[in-house]
């Protein structure tokens, strides 16, 4: 990020390209792969699963209910995760719950993400009122518990998929925007920045350009991170009845049916849990990975 | 001393109003009407009209944000639409038993957090640190409320040792406890665990060393003393997490706090309690965050005079 010759030509700093060396060189490297893949597998069972296993939430088989995992149905299937009090297939409401929970997640991230990023970029780079107002924004926000924020916002707003990503992404910008602007001021006095101006740049450009580029790898390290966060929050709303409304499948909703059949049905509770808990494990992980692999130093 | 509290209290008031305006966006300037939800399905456009104007609905934005801080900082917040009895004292008579829940838990996830830090920083790398990585890595990975009922099914319902739910003896705190601490403990260890590492790679600490301060000593007064700002910090983010858990977790174990009276109150459309338990539950971590604060600050005078 000096300010030799090739930053100011008008395709600046690419990101620095790592020399030919393949991922799976280093120990950080192959990491990120292992963990990598296992997040591709959640998120191709989660999108493909609802095609593979035959799941309907509304078909209600009541001699079927209860089933313990294992055991056969009538017809000769085996349900490996047993059924739920109305007779449900448990396999196909955890695969389905991955769906959502995934969709959730990604789509929060990146709405807020990217509604972050703007705010912070336009903070950092322009400084002065504009920053004031919006970091002031953001420190109430940070000082307002963020679960509280979404449980307050969705009761107000009700129950529903396009609700749920709505509240889960006005509790994030303010993470994605605190990063962004302290990382574009450090880089707003560079000389890359100050030659691109002298050029003729438009503050537009400027910022696109020669700015967001150089900061992409803390947010993404940071969107990373929070997908975790997010399928845990998700969950914790569907879990109350605030989230994923009934019956639509999702880990909250199931967990929380569960909770009235301890008793006699232990696995209704606590499979999807489990699987829940792997998924956000690997999330967890990947996160982990990916920001050692690009950025040793980076804290979030 | 004295400089500092003021500037914090300041500040801390800052946040309070903040706290209040964030209530005050999202109640009244999200789509969705009071009046009407308070009317129910028996809203006329007549009854409609005069109960907005009964609450100032019908007043510009900025006088509606005036009154609504005026209110609240008078304890003002409405009566319950559900219990007929004004939401304030109901709220008040719930902050102890959260207060409790989450005091017991910030205890306990703090001091098992320091433990199992320090172990894994004293043996980095060994078998022992990647143990304790992994573990806290699961316990922020776990959803709390699910861990609540998978303890309830083998503490209390299997092996009969624990009671699982209510609020009346010491044992009743104890699965609660330990449940809210989980993801807290799996945060805090990493980071004490980064923390002394960090430390111990000062020059203050290869200082003491050599003039022959004892290794114990080293810890205690050298890296220990100087790795809890960073440590402070986090709790203190921390903690608005921590108050989101106790939300939930009053649910599943039907502990009489704030959150379950914030759940049951939505549940009944009762929006002024979730209003005024909201708040007081935000205020609550507002509060928390400037005791620790305050408590560091009095411990080391560098932030002081920051």
């Amino acid at each position: 990020m000096s300010g030799d010759a090739s930053t100011l030509s008008a395709r600046p700093a690419e990101p620095e390209v790592r020399a030919s060396r393949p991922i799976t060189a280093t120990r950080k490297g192959r990491r990120v792969v292992v963990t990598g893949i296992a997040v591709v597998f959640v998120t191709l069972v989660g999108l493909l699963g609802p095609a593979v296993v035959p799941y309907n939430p509304l078909e209600v088989r009541l001699e079927e209910r209860l089933k313990p995992p294992g055991s056969a149905l009538s017809d000769g299937r085996v349900v490996w995760f047993g059924t739920d009090q109305l007779g449900r297939d448990l396999v196909g409401q955890v695969i389905h719950g991955a769906r959502v929970s995934i969709l959730v997640a990604a789509s929060t991230v990146v709405i807020a993400g990217s509604t972050g990023t703007a705010l912070g970029l336009l903070a950092g780079y322009y400084g002065g009122a504009i920053d004031t107002v919006l970091m002031g924004l953001v420190d109430l926000q940070l000082a307002f518990p963020p679960l509280l924020l979404a449980i307050l916002i969705a009761a107000m707003i009700g129950p529903s998929v396009g609700n749920v990503i709505l509240t889960l992404s006005v509790i994030r910008w303010a993470v994605f925007a605190r990063l962004v602007r302290g990382s574009v001021l450090s880089l707003r006095e560079k000389e890359f920045v100050e030659a691109a101006r002298a050029l003729g740049a438009r503050h537009a450009r400027v910022m696109a350009r020669h700015i967001l580029r150089n900061i992409l790898t803390p947010i993404v390290i940071l969107a990373t991170l929070q997908i975790a966060l997010q399928m845990l929050a998700e969950a914790a709303l569907s879990f109350l009845g605030l989230g994923i409304p009934y019956p639509l499948p999702s880990w909250g909703v199931t967990i929380s049916q569960g909770r009235d059949y301890l008793n006699n049905a232990w696995w209704i509770a606590t499979i999807p849990g489990a699987v829940m808990t792997i998924t956000v494990l690997c999330v967890g992980l990947f996160g982990d990975a990916v920001r050692d692999y690009l950025d040793p130093r980076f804290g979030y | 001393m004295g400089r500092y509290l003021l500037r914090r209290g300041l500040a801390a008031l800052l946040v309070i109003l903040g706290v209040i305006t964030i209530i005050f966006l999202v109640v009244r300037v999200i789509p969705g009407d009071p009046a009407s939800v308070l009317l129910g399905t028996f809203a006329t456009p007549e009854l409609l009209a005069e109960q907005r104007a009964k609450m100032g609905l019908d007043r510009p934005l900025v006088t509606q944000y005036g009154l609504f801080v005026r209110q609240a900082l008078l304890g003002d917040w409405g009566r319950s639409y559900h219990e007929g009895k004004d939401a304030f004292p109901l709220v008040v008579e719930r902050l102890p038993a959260t207060m409790e829940l989450a005091a017991a838990s910030i205890v306990l996830s703090t001091m098992l957090s320091f433990v199992l830090g320090s172990i894994a920083a004293r043996w980095v790398q060994s078998p022992v640190d990647q143990a304790i990585g992994t573990l806290s890595l699961i316990g922020q990975a776990i959803p709390n409320f699910w861990l609540g009922l998978v303890l309830i099914l083998i503490f209390a319902r299997r092996l009969h040792w624990l009671p699982s739910f209510g609020r009346d003896t010491f044992w009743h705190l104890v699965l609660p406890t330990v449940t809210l601490s989980v993801q807290f403990i799996g945060v805090m260890t990493r980071l004490i665990r980064a923390g002394i590492l960090e430390t111990m790679g000062q020059d203050f600490v290869r200082t003491a060393r050599a003039k022959g301060v004892a290794e114990a000593a080293v810890l205690a007064h050298h890296v220990y003393r100087n790795m809890m700002i960073p440590v402070i910090t986090m709790l203190g983010l921390q903690l608005g997490a921590l108050f989101g858990g106790v939300v939930v977790l009053e649910t599943v174990f039907a502990w009489p706090g704030l959150g379950r009276l914030i759940v049951t109150a939505i549940n009944n459309r009762d929006y002024p309690v979730v209003q005024a338990a909201v708040t007081f539950a935000a205020l609550a971590v507002v509060l928390l965050n400037v005791l620790v604060d305050v408590a560091y600050a009095y411990l080391d005078p560098r932030i002081r005079y920051a």
